[in-house]
């Protein structure tokens, strides 16, 4: 009797056993099988493509692909990531389920919270099938599965590591202000030498929300969906800042880059003294393009800069989700990495694990050069996490009830 | 029924029903696929009451009154300095001698994209512009550039100046091609022998007759102008921007909701280009007014004549400071590092454009495109004239329809036709994106090739005939040869007029099917100033070797015809 009642034990131990083991082979043969699947596939990526330099960098990788797997990556180079998520939403509201026309989506933040928001992304999780997910330790860095707040539920695949950072020209300027307030005082002092991208753009958000973050002192509920009852005192010092930042900005705020790419033309231009971007080797890549002058230099404010992972995701239409998984498998590979974490090709922080990696791949993380103007590790070490995505568009349209009608 | 149906009239039934399905359609899908957003009405997004919610709520956008002046504004003014500028030129400078020289110069600026002259204007009068680092520090005294609103500027200057640097040369020629029927050398002898100026005699006696002619492609001209998208994009202010814009943002919201009111901005911007005609036409009369009250005072005016040729060469500033922007985008293709206030690149470098094979999907997509399509046009245009009864080439329905792209503003139309294509799935394809830049470049091709078959002699049909010549033979070997200058005009102007299409890549290619225009305004707008300039320069590429192809293989096999051509290619 003991041995029978044991035995449903036995077998469900037997079974957890054949289970893992046939997981581990399935593993591999489904990657064996997608590949099949995905040969001569067209993957329609829909990328922000504002810089020429993650252009390039993306046409190099449809290269590879294509040689390795006889995969066509065609760039859609997107000037806002919104009007992906609207087409989407267009193809769903017109009942197109399958056959869309985005294979693979660069995404984070309030865009991604958007998609989940409207069921727009694969239906079963994939990001932890790919078998060079096992290359990172989302321990060690939660936001791999946590964006803006929002659980990523294994449907968006990380690809790279973003934070905010300053740029200034050290032949100009000896010490540039390191916080909200320092940088007030140098509007004032420095009239006509300071600007930031016009939102609703990525980066001018991305200053507002900044900005908030340190002028709030770090509101708590900032990590919170946003509660209109409070969004009123909680952001007030926020535009009383540029209310008096904003005559003695860049044509007297009464225009504002589009960008920040123009945003780094203009201190490369002189025109200002201070430029931004999300990515801590920006600075570095310009002066290698001749872009910027070599004594440009960067830094972050002493309580830290916003920072965040951006992520690959597969629509739920997709027309060729077999391929967009292996692209966005390549993408995180060693060797996609390593290149993209290269500043003279585009200088994005990686988000592979370095202990999970061979040592012939870490020593060739090692050997990168870091740009003259990118800061170390060490000094890039005081970040500070995204707001609930939810704030986005509340402040963009206080932005531009503000500020949108001129004058 | 009648029992013998004639098969003349079969085939013009036929092409009349082919016209209709190739433009009328487009018409009433364009205009109900923003009418009814506009008036609420969206079931794909679950709004079937007609309500005036889409109307609130665009009033509501911040700035949209502004933005709605600002592109009336521009409009008007872009459109009233190119005619005077354009008469200005022709006053002054026709019949001397380097009118000829000035006239290829204008056909060339024609084939430039709208897009690629706005890239040069940035580059030559932003603060940072080529225009101040020459003047820098020298004269000015800048080490930096200067904190002025230049390039977009509040006014709109920069955007009115791009566009008279497009619509003069687009006016001229027009003008010119009007005055082929027009004794004007004749008319200035009369004024002179009767002891007017050149200046009296042009304004009182000429002037007058070529408006007359060119009307219609002023009127056009103003339509563009109170909506262009391209050039707004990189000149025009940003807060507010000018109407179409605000149009355009609520387009790519990320909300689609943001549709509805979209659309209603679409219709708005309907009513604008009819408000703006209205005060054109007004303006007419008082113009008219204006030339008889001088007609009847009889000013002779001949102190006047002295100051014509600096007069002129203002009228020419526009110009010249397009050929200059091209200039520094054609040196920012090939700089290195150019810092401020250099007057010249510090190195010189061809890393730009050692990336062209990343623009090769573009070029040829462009290409593509544009070829196929201006093909099409011809071809429809063409089959169109063997067909048709002679009244129908005036009758008015009809040709409305294939001039509306001129009338209608291109975003209103736009609009709407993306939002009934993806309703069926066909936006993003090939064959969507050559249906509407053929669209686009048809009223062009029957500008050019109409004519061109009325001008036909047709006693040479009846000799040929009579020697027992078919129908086809006589085209292929009578009508071919002489209409084959205007025919390779035809297809050359319809490659220019595809390649810089801008606004209906952007919505019906949907991002999938790009240009080398598309990805040139992209370029400008993101500050990448190096590959904006090959964008700019291989944007003037495909026009210019496509003229050179056309009228090489012209040359080479129609050249025993050259004597018998009647205008054409010059």
């Amino acid at each position: 009797m003991i041995f029978r009642r044991r035995q449903p034990f036995i077998h469900f131990c037997l079974l957890l056993l054949l289970g893992f083991f046939h997981m581990q082979a399935a593993q591999a043969t489904d990657f064996d099988s997608l590949k099949r699947l995905a040969k001569g596939q067209t993957v329609y990526f829909n990328a922000w493509g504002g810089d020429a330099k993650i252009n390039s960098y993306i046409s190099w990788a449809g290269d590879i692909l294509q040689q390795r797997y006889e995969i066509s990556l065609v760039h859609v180079k997107l000037t806002d990531t919104a009007s992906a998520v609207s087409r989407l939403l267009a193809e769903k509201t017109a009942g197109r389920d399958t056959g869309g026309s985005i294979d693979l989506l660069w995404v984070n933040g309030e865009n991604f919270a958007a998609m989940k928001r409207a069921d727009l992304l694969q239906q079963q999780p994939w990001v932890t099938d790919l078998p060079n997910w096992q290359l990172t330790d989302p321990v060690a860095l939660p936001a791999l599965l946590s964006d803006f707040a929002e659980p990523t539920d294994g449907k968006e695949s990380p690809w790279g590591r973003a934070q905010l950072v300053f740029a200034y020209d050290s032949a100009r300027l000896t010490s540039p202000p390191a916080s909200a307030t320092a940088l007030a005082r140098f509007i004032q002092n420095n009239p006509g030498r300071f600007t930031y991208p016009q939102p609703p753009d990525f980066i001018g958000i991305s200053f507002l929300k900044q900005l908030l973050i340190e002028l709030s002192e770090n509101h708590p509920a900032l990590y919170q969906p946003v509660d209109m009852a409070n969004f009123d005192a909680i952001t007030a010092p926020l535009w009383a800042w540029l209310e008096t930042a904003k005559p003695n900005l860049w044509r007297r705020g009464g225009s504002y880059p589009q960008n920040y790419t123009v945003l780094r033309q203009l201190l490369g231009d002189a025109e200002i003294d201070i430029a931004m971007a999300f990515n801590p080797a920006d600075a570095s890549a310009a002066i290698a393009r001749g872009e910027l002058p070599d004594s440009v230099r960067t830094y972050i404010h002493d309580d830290g800069t916003l920072a965040n992972v951006h992520f690959l995701a597969i629509p739920f239409n997709a027309s060729a989700a077999e391929a967009a998984k292996i692209v966005a498998n390549f993408m995180l590979s060693p060797e996609a990495q390593i290149k993209k974490a290269d500043s003279r090709i585009w200088g994005d922080p990686t988000v592979l694990s370095m202990p999970r990696l061979t040592a012939e791949d870490r020593a060739a993380f090692m050997a990168l050069p870091r740009g003259i103007a990118t800061l170390s590790d060490a000094e890039l070490g005081r970040s500070l996490p995204e707001p609930h995505p939810s704030w986005v568009p509340r402040l963009e349209t206080a932005w531009k009830q503000r500020y949108a009608t001129g004058g | 029924m009648p029992a013998f149906v004639s098969p003349i009239k079969i085939r013009q039934t036929s092409m009349i029903l082919l016209v209709l399905a190739v433009f009328v359609v487009p018409v009433i899908v364009g205009i109900l696929g923003i009418f009814l957003p506009a008036a609420g009405y969206f079931p794909a997004l679950g709004f079937t009451q007609l309500s005036t919610h889409p109307a609130d709520l665009f009033f509501s956008t911040p700035g949209v009154g502004p933005a709605i002046w600002l592109a009336l504004k521009t409009g008007l003014i872009a459109s009233l300095l190119s005619l005077l500028c354009c008469f200005v030129i022709l006053t002054g400078l026709l019949h001397t001698s380097g009118f000829s020289l000035l006239r290829r110069a204008l056909a060339a600026l024609v084939a430039v994209p709208h897009s690629a002259i706005a890239i040069g204007l940035v580059f030559l009068l932003a603060p940072s512009g080529w225009l101040i680092r020459i003047l820098s520090p020298a004269i000015t005294g800048f080490d930096r550039p200067p904190d002025w609103n230049l390039v977009p500027d509040p006014y709109g200057w920069g955007l009115i100046l791009g566009l008279m640097a497009k619509e003069i040369p687009f006016l001229l020629m027009v003008s010119l091609a009007a005055m082929a029927t027009l004794p004007a050398r004749q008319f200035a002898q009369i004024g002179s022998s009767l002891g007017y100026g050149r200046l009296a005699s042009w304004v009182v006696l000429i002037l007058p007759l070529i408006y007359r002619q060119i009307r219609l492609p002023m009127i056009a001209v103003l339509v563009f102008s109170l909506s262009v998208v391209d050039m707004a994009l990189l000149l025009a202010p940003t807060l507010p921007p000018p109407l179409a814009i605000l149009v355009l943002h609520g387009f790519l919201d990320a909300d689609l909701a943001a549709r509805l009111p979209a659309s209603f901005g679409a219709v708005l911007q309907i009513g604008l280009a009819v408000g703006g005609i209205f005060i054109w036409l007004l303006g007419e009369r008082l113009g008219r007014y204006m030339v008889q009250h001088w007609r009847r005072a009889g000013w002779r005016l001949r102190m006047a004549d002295r100051y014509l040729p600096a007069v002129s060469a203002i009228a020419l500033i526009p110009l010249l400071a397009a050929c200059a922007g091209l200039v520094a985008a054609l040196l920012w293709s090939v700089a290195g590092s150019w810092f401020f206030p250099n007057a010249l690149p510090q190195s010189l470098q061809l890393l730009h454009w050692q990336d062209i094979a990343s623009y090769g999907p573009l070029i040829r997509s462009s290409f593509l495109i544009a070829a196929t399509a201006s093909l099409a046009a011809l071809l429809l245009v063409l089959a169109w004239s063997y067909t048709a009864l002679p009244k129908n080439f005036t009758n008015r329905w009809l040709l409305g329809c294939i001039f509306m792209p001129f009338f209608v503003p291109q975003i209103s139309f736009l609009l709407g036709m993306q939002i009934s294509l993806s309703r069926f799935g066909l936006d993003g394809s090939w064959l969507a994106l050559i249906w509407v830049h053929m669209i686009f470049i048809l009223p062009y091709t029957w500008l050019i090739v109409v004519p061109a078959r009325q001008a036909l002699d047709s006693r040479l049909d009846h000799v040929a005939a009579t020697l027992g010549a078919s129908a086809w033979q006589r085209f292929r070997r009578i009508h071919l040869p002489l209409m084959a200058y205007p025919l390779g005009t035809a297809l050359f102007i319809g490659i220019s007029v595809s390649v810089a299409l801008y606004l209906p890549t952007v919505f019906v290619g949907a991002g999938r099917i790009n240009t080398i225009t598309v990805e040139a305004v992209s370029l400008a707008a993101g500050g990448s100033r190096g590959p904006a300039g090959v964008a700019a320069m291989l944007q003037i590429a495909i026009p210019v070797l496509s003229f050179i192809m056309i009228h090489s293989w012209l040359r080479f096999r129609f050249a025993g015809f050259a004597g018998m051509r009647s205008g054409g290619l010059q």
